[in-house]
């Protein structure tokens, strides 16, 4: 990955980002939910899973969604650059993501505007898993560092 | 797990069970390794004392993690498939903080068949601010 930075001016709107893709590893699953200390039981139990008719394994809705901001961070030609801010999110939860999925977030840059001396980008993204089904839409709103 | 809740038996004002988490530098550090965000901003006290926040603070989306707990525990399968969330992000989060998910039943809607619940969502800090705020609904 280049080690230069993506400053606001040099992305346009339409701008695609390359789309990652990213295995929902059992490991990462795990991982995630320790970082965010959640103890939902049909995340751990398969009895209370199939008992809430998600099917068993499943996996947080929000590993994907962090997927599609991670699709803006790694990209080939350069790197967001440091301290942005989330402003605002949007999410749909389309259907529920399961450990072993790989998925795929594509990305683009919607609108762009600077209000209050402030440099402003919305990207929305979508997120397929490997049988090319919508898992996750997200709509992001933030302040570019640069 | 909890019963998930019911659309006949939900109204209007009913609060869902609340999620409360208390914030440290580590579970900051934690959540960047597990999501692969690593702002300075959230990790880099050097970084972040320069910046307008005067320190660390969390990543929006841990608060959001603690939302979609929250919806989940309620709504199970009507949140997996089905739920949608809108948030601003109002104040930031710093370590030392403890975050307390909070969801109030606003509407209930029954359109094609399709009944689905709509919730006022927030996070609020130990002193009552609001850092997080918007709408989240789920398909029951």
């Amino acid at each position: 990955m280049s080690e230069k930075e993506l400053v606001y001016d040099e992305i346009e709107v339409g701008r695609e980002f390359d789309p990652p893709v990213l295995s929902l590893t059992d490991e990462a699953v795990k991982k995630y939910l320790q970082a965010v200390e959640d103890d939902s039981s049909i995340y751990q139990d398969q009895t209370a899973a199939l008992d809430a008719a998600v099917g068993w394994p499943v996996a947080p809705p929000t590993t994907a969604a962090i997927f599609s901001r991670t699709s803006v961070l790694l990209q080939k030609e350069g790197k967001m650059p440091p301290g942005s801010i989330h402003a605002r999110q949007e999410f749909q939860f389309v259907a529920p993501l399961r450990p072993g999925d790989v998925l795929t977030t594509k990305a683009r840059v919607a609108e762009k505007f600077v209000r209050k001396d402030r440099k402003w980008m919305v990207i929305e993204s979508t997120t397929v898993n490997q049988r090319g089904e919508t898992v996750v839409i997200g709509r992001m709103t933030g302040i570019w560092p640069k | 797990m909890a019963k998930t809740l019911s659309f006949d038996t939900l109204k209007q004002g009913d609060e869902l069970n609340p999620v409360r988490k208390h914030i440290t530098q580590e579970k900051i550090n934690q959540y960047a390794e597990a999501s692969g965000d690593f702002n300075p901003l959230h990790i880099d006290p050097d970084f972040a004392k320069g910046t307008f926040y005067g320190g660390t603070i969390a990543h929006g989306l841990l608060s959001l993690a603690y939302i979609s707990e929250m919806m989940t525990k309620a709504f199970a399968k009507g949140w997996l498939a089905g739920g949608k969330l809108t948030v601003s992000f109002l104040a930031p989060v710093r370590p030392g903080d403890t975050i307390t998910a909070r969801g109030l039943v606003k509407q209930k809607k029954e359109e094609g068949g399709q009944r689905q619940v709509v919730c006022e969502v927030y996070c609020e800090n130990q002193k009552g601010e609001k850092v997080v705020s918007g709408e989240a609904s789920a398909i029951l």
